[in-house]
């Protein structure tokens, strides 16, 4: 149990490694669409390549992040119905909802797999006023539906241990 | 098995999966999968998980959604929160429910700069919810009010929603913009009088704020509410000068507040910058996960042909034209539960403004009314975005329930909100038969 | 048996591309003598514009719209027209071009074939000219100007007039016209009127964009290749056909709006020097995005100078 709480945790300094980059490219989003309303508006001029940037940002923004929220417990549930279960028939639901998941994210992850290979094998690329290769936007889907898979399935474990999952917001997992 | 049927045990196991409480998100694309896998195989199914999750981000429209939140958690570091308290309640604190009511005009001044319901809903989770909390607010009635106030972003232009009506209607996108501004204002002024009535019933659920202010103390505290205010009518002047689109005024506004934040902490440390970004990003990706995977559910209930059978069975009605508007609202009220905005008129809007528009409605007139029904169904549950955006914008400061619970009165206001429009169409073609 | 028909197009629509296909779907019942059918599902309610191609390869739907230049790397040779922007064929010359090319070139099929997909008919959009809030009478005129851009030739033509390309979605293009975000958007009448766009640009420039390829009418190719011999030839002359009657259809469309803009519309169509924009095609970014294509062709086998020729003035 505790090896599996501290395997959880140093995957969570991971998780939260890639949304902070996420968070980052957010962050530079929000100053490369401003400039360039600020170069339009006064210079009649443009940042190339704002639009596009930010269309390939976006999903790494997005699939970075999927895994560390659910590693806080941040996606939407509905326990009105469940809280009132006995603990043990919870702790069955919770270990089938996180299966749920990994069996949903591994399909889309596999699925993600094939358009990644696709978009290497015909070198597919954004165009409009700058370039640039798909693929890693396309690799950074699949690897955050890897992450998440992952995730559901560390917690599933946990759930099946014995031990217990973050609850919306609340970071701290306990054994 | 029929496809209509295949289509009815999904929608049952979509429920029974979200009573279960399995994340909402693995439910919606699980059953939307495995559904299309069902009608028309698994290699189908899986081409469509190669390219939904992709086609839905890679979207500079929908960058609008990061950033709007980012503009909340600037808002927050900001104090925007804590300064629109100290005014409001100044002015409004004597009245009980006072600060849900100036919330709910807040966000009504906020929704002539924002195009986003969910964006809205965000930013007042941050700014409001806290202070009302703190000042012993119900935390359904405080939760629901704002997740309802979110929702007069869409009606007030500009509106992201409005122009997906016009385009699938080929109804003038200017005349609906325009259309929506009395609607707007109507119903936040609807949901003020909820709010009122609710109080008024049942008193414990807002403490009154018994301290007295002096005028000058109250006019001082003007001040505070500016930096607010100077944002919104930045954006609102910015956008209606042509300076930035409504989808590059996420950015701005997450600019905006992000200065107002460095003014109010001297400096880049106060803010958190990590904690802030790490907050915006778990939300973004909260929000596009039930986005992406409503759209799988979508595209399986299209594909199994309930959606078409029940609009077929409406055309084949012989009823008085008030029955018909009764049933479409039905329709978009209880499809309202579970889809999301854009997916919802697309496929319903084929079927209904066909039919509406043989018994004579108004198309622009309809694209109002239709506006008001999706957002109803953005705060039902058991899929209700703005809720969901709600519970996760409060730190855990509310259950999904509460925020649930606390709508029923508000949804009742949508529908007076709908009755009057219906009675007095008017209201939303004065403007547009003045343009 | 029932085949479904899946597009991004929403019924509600109402312009030549949703119309005729709904013609078309009727027609096919009627040519089989009410043995087959189509079932349409509108409006991206099972795949948006971006995952139809992949949706009709694997079989979620039989039949479906794909819009091209959104696919310049998976089909190239197939995205001909629109690296050559601009070129001096209408909408029914490309349409014929597209069939020719396919009849003559076999790579052009092949391309689609090995993506499972099969294109039944070809749908190329309206001749493009420049709608624009102030009038513009010759390329002196757009110097500075912003002009809504997308795709991948468009930046480099916008460039090349001296103006200022602006990427913007085309939900914001109203509002950015309506607010000078953008002077001018390229676009056709048909289209403009779709979009509302003349509510508040009120100058066309009758600028020769030409006609932009399009949409593959494209098929499941397993779907295709198990139909019996008769259905199949059905298939095969309805697609072209289609071509026939959906040149009629927007050609009726055009010619209502421009009355329309003659009168209560307002809006003035302005003659702008042919030889202004061909100029521009001797731009060295211009050429670089025909080269693209070019270079792909000719790694594809194609014989390339034949069908260039036919694209240039
Ligand atoms: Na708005
Ligand atoms: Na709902």
């Amino acid at each position: 149990m505790s090896t599996l709480m501290r395997v959880r945790s140093l995957y969570g300094r991971f998780l939260t490694l890639c949304g902070l980059f996420a968070g980052l490219m957010t962050f530079a989003v929000m100053c490369l669409v401003v400039t360039n309303v600020v170069l339009r508006y006064l210079f009649n001029s443009t940042v190339p390549g704002t639009f596009e940037l930010t269309e390939g940002a976006l999903p790494l923004i997005i699939f970075l992040s999927l895994a560390l929220t659910q590693f806080h417990g941040g996606h939407i549930r509905v326990v009105v119905l469940t809280q009132s279960l006995p603990v043990p028939v919870q702790r069955v639901l919770g270990i089938v909802a996180m299966l749920a998941g990994a069996v949903l994210f591994a399909w889309a992850a596999k699925a993600g797999w094939t358009a990644f290979a696709k978009s290497v094998a015909i070198n597919e690329i954004e165009r409009g006023s700058i370039r640039y290769p798909l693929a890693p936007v396309r690799f950074a889907i699949f690897f955050g539906m890897v992450l998440l898979t992952v995730q559901f399935l560390l917690d599933a474990l946990t759930l099946a241990l014995g031990g217990r999952l973050a609850d919306a917001h609340g970071d701290e997992v306990e054994p | 098995m029929s496809n209509l049927v295949i289509g009815a045990i999904g929608t049952a196991c979509l429920f029974a999966g979200i009573l279960m409480g399995v994340n909402v998100m693995v439910v919606l694309g699980l059953v939307g999968a495995f559904g299309l896998a069902a009608l028309v195989g698994f290699g189908a199914a899986t081409s469509l998980l190669s390219t939904v999750f992709f086609e839905t981000t890679h979207s500079f429209h929908f960058s609008v959604i990061p950033l709007f939140l980012l503009m909340g958690f600037f808002a927050m570091r900001a104090g925007l929160g804590e300064d629109l308290f100290e005014a409001t309640t100044k002015w409004l604190g004597g009245l009980r429910g006072g600060l849900a009511i100036s919330t709910t005009m807040g966000a009504a001044a906020f929704g002539a700069a924002s195009g986003s319901s969910v964006g809205t809903a965000t930013v007042f989770t941050k700014l409001a919810l806290p202070e009302m909390l703190a000042r012993g607010y119900d935390k359904s009635l405080a939760s629901a009010s704002i997740a309802i106030a979110g929702t007069l972003a869409v009606m007030i232009p500009p509106s992201a929603l409005v122009v997906v009506y016009g385009i699938l209607t080929d109804s003038s996108i200017g005349a609906l913009l325009v259309a929506g501004f009395i609607p707007g204002i109507v119903f936040a002024f609807v949901l003020c009088v909820t709010i009122w009535l609710v109080v008024l019933r049942r008193p414990d659920l807002a403490p009154v704020d018994t301290t007295q202010y002096s005028l000058r103390e109250k006019l001082l505290s003007l001040r505070l509410a500016g930096p607010l205010v100077l944002v919104i009518v930045c954006i609102v002047t910015g956008l209606y000068a042509g300076v930035f689109t409504p989808t590059e005024a996420g950015a701005v506004g997450a600019a905006l507040t992000f200065v107002l934040a460095l003014i109010r902490h001297k400096g880049v440390r106060g803010i958190d910058l990590p904690a802030t970004l790490l907050e915006t990003i778990r939300t973004s990706a909260m929000i596009f996960a039930i986005l992406i995977s409503a759209l799988l559910f979508s595209k399986f209930l299209a594909l199994s042909g309930v959606a078409n059978a029940v609009g077929g069975f409406l055309t084949g009605l012989d009823v008085a034209p008030w029955v018909i508007v009764v049933l479409v609202s039905l329709i978009y009220l209880s499809l309202g539960m579970m889809m999301d905005a854009p997916a919802l008129l697309a496929i319903t809007l084929p079927i209904t403004h066909p039919v509406m528009m043989d018994l004579g409605f108004d198309p622009i007139w309809f694209g109002i009314f239709v506006v008001l029904l999706v957002e109803i169904g953005a705060v039902t549950p058991p899929v209700g975005i703005n809720c969901f955006v709600v519970q996760a914008a409060s730190d855990g400061r509310v259950r999904l329930e509460d925020v649930f619970k606390g709508l029923v009165p508000f949804v009742l206001a949508g529908f007076a909100m709908l009755v009057l429009l219906y009675l007095v169409p008017q209201i939303a073609l004065f403007l547009p038969k003045r343009m | 048996e029932t085949f479904t028909w899946i597009t991004f197009k929403p019924q509600g629509a109402g312009d030549a591309q949703a119309r005729t296909t709904q013609w078309l779907v009727d027609e096919f019942e009627a040519r089989t003598d009410g043995e087959h059918q189509i079932e349409l599902f509108w409006g991206g309610s099972v795949a948006a514009t971006g995952e139809i191609p992949e949706a009709l390869a694997n079989g979620v739907g039989d039949f479906g719209d794909i819009i091209t230049p959104y696919f310049p790397d998976a089909m190239p040779l197939n995205n001909a027209v629109g690296f050559f922007i601009p070129q001096p064929m209408g909408t029914l010359e490309v349409g014929e071009a597209m069939e020719r090319w396919h009849e003559e070139y076999p790579q052009f099929s092949e391309e689609l074939e090995s993506q499972n997909l099969h294109a039944m008919g070809f749908r190329p959009l309206e001749t493009y000219g420049m709608l624009c809030r102030e009038p513009v009478e010759g390329i002196g005129d757009l110097e500075g100007k912003r002009i809504r851009s997308y795709g991948f030739a468009y930046p480099a033509l916008i460039e090349a007039m001296g103006a200022t390309p602006v990427s913007i979605t085309t939900a914001d293009t109203y509002e950015a016209l309506e607010r000078s975000v953008v002077d001018c958007t390229p676009i056709g009448p048909a289209l403009a009127r779709g979009w509302k766009y003349d509510e508040i640009a009120k100058y066309y420039i009758d600028m020769p964009l030409g006609a932009s390829f399009g949409h593959l009418l494209a098929m499941n190719l397993d779907t295709y290749q198990g139909m019996d011999e008769e259905t199949r030839a059905v298939v095969d002359q309805l697609g072209a056909d289609y071509l026939q009657e959906y040149a009629r259809v927007l050609e009726e469309d055009r010619a209502r709006v421009l009355e329309l803009w003659q009168g209560e519309m307002g809006v003035e169509v302005i003659d702008f020097p042919e030889e202004d924009l061909t100029a521009l095609v001797d731009d060295p970014q211009v050429q670089a995005v025909r080269d693209e294509w070019i270079a792909k062709a000719e790694e594809a086998g194609l014989p390339v100078d034949e069908i260039v020729s036919e694209l240039q003035f």
